[in-house]
């Protein structure tokens, strides 16, 4: 066993003992599976973390609060920006029962009193809050450059470790 | 933004416990003993791996790190014998065998220390650097001793060898 027939740091690194298979593929299905639940268990710590969060500002009773509201006016988007429009053919069915120029004016006053709640969806301003459109998403488009910057970093770091 | 930049230390689970294995099984031998401590590592390092670190070193020297304290627990305490187990992998069995029992019978023979260094090196796969890193000493002097626990080891098997070859060759004169 000398130094020119025996390599010794080859025959430690090659024949270093090696567990069974089915040790090892129980042992990383345990591992693999508890990493899995404790980070299922974060998210939604995290998503309890923010319900709390909005609740304590008022965020959840503001939002009941004008369910009721939007719902009252029980109107589609078309109609709130296009005002209500009866089919000519309805129109003419409903000739006998209402004048034309009745059911013409009812329209019209119902499309000017719609008009000014459909302005919104025309400014750049977010429905509640009346937040400018760019902020959310100057935020989102932050958000995502620092998530994009944080995993490009781990990745380096990962790699520069092995 | 440390925190956001922890990786998963566990992520390579089946190489890690591969390695963990080998260091455990050079220190303890081939088998079950090896088997439970590589298990109690994985069982802390799930506790403990927020506690992980990346710029402290890589996750195998930081497993390593609970291993050698969990191996250091076992021989502790009173100790049954297993009988080693076999694991071929297509090479001849019969002459990996002897060879592997040459080897693990002159390991056993060495020091603690020696027997520590070449698990970490050999087994875990570790650098000089980490092994100094882990166990707080000179990279120097971690390659000093591992030169000579190697030579330990090479003059154990020399003697091991001509220990089996001696009544062989006075059975024929």
């Amino acid at each position: 066993m000398k130094d020119e027939r025996f390599d010794l740091e080859g025959e430690l690194r090659e024949g270093r003992p090696r567990p069974r298979a089915e040790y090892v593929t129980s042992l990383a299905g345990d591992v693999r599976g508890r990493v899995r639940r404790s980070r299922i268990g974060m998210t939604l710590a995290l998503c309890g973390l923010m319900i709390v969060a909005v609740a304590s500002f008022g965020g959840i009773g503001y939002a009941a609060g004008t369910k009721p509201a939007v719902a009252k006016h029980d109107q589609s988007s078309a109609a709130a920006q296009y005002g209500s429009f009866t089919p000519k053919q309805t129109q003419a069915k409903q000739v006998k029962a209402k004048p034309v120029k009745q059911t013409h004016q009812a329209a019209k006053a119902e499309a000017a009193t719609l008009a000014p709640k459909a302005a919104p969806a025309h400014t750049s301003q977010l429905p509640f809050t009346g937040l400018a459109l760019w902020v959310p998403l100057a935020i989102g488009l932050v958000l995502i450059a620092f998530g994009v910057v944080l995993r490009t970093r781990a990745r380096r770091h990962g790699s520069g470790a092995h | 933004m440390r925190g956001f930049l922890h990786r998963d230390p566990l992520a390579d689970a089946e190489t890690l416990i591969r390695q963990v294995y080998a260091y455990a099984a050079y220190r303890l031998g081939h088998g079950p003993d090896a088997e439970d401590v590589t298990s109690e590592v994985f069982e802390r390092a799930l506790r403990y791996r927020r506690s992980f670190d990346r710029s402290k070193g890589s996750p195998v020297a930081w497993l390593l790190g609970i291993a050698r304290r969990c191996a250091d627990d076992l021989l502790a305490r009173p100790r049954e014998y297993h009988e080693p187990v076999e694991t071929s992998d297509g090479r001849d069995l019969e002459e990996e065998t002897v060879r592997r029992m040459m080897l693990a019978g002159a390991l056993a023979q060495l020091s603690d220390r020696d027997r520590e260094l070449i698990a970490l090196r050999y087994g875990g796969d570790l650098t000089a650097a980490q092994i100094a890193e882990l166990l707080g000493a000179q990279t120097n002097a971690i390659e000093v001793a591992l030169h000579r626990a190697l030579a330990r080891l090479r003059r154990l098997l020399e003697s091991q060898e001509a220990a089996t070859l001696r009544p062989t060759g006075s059975g024929r004169l």
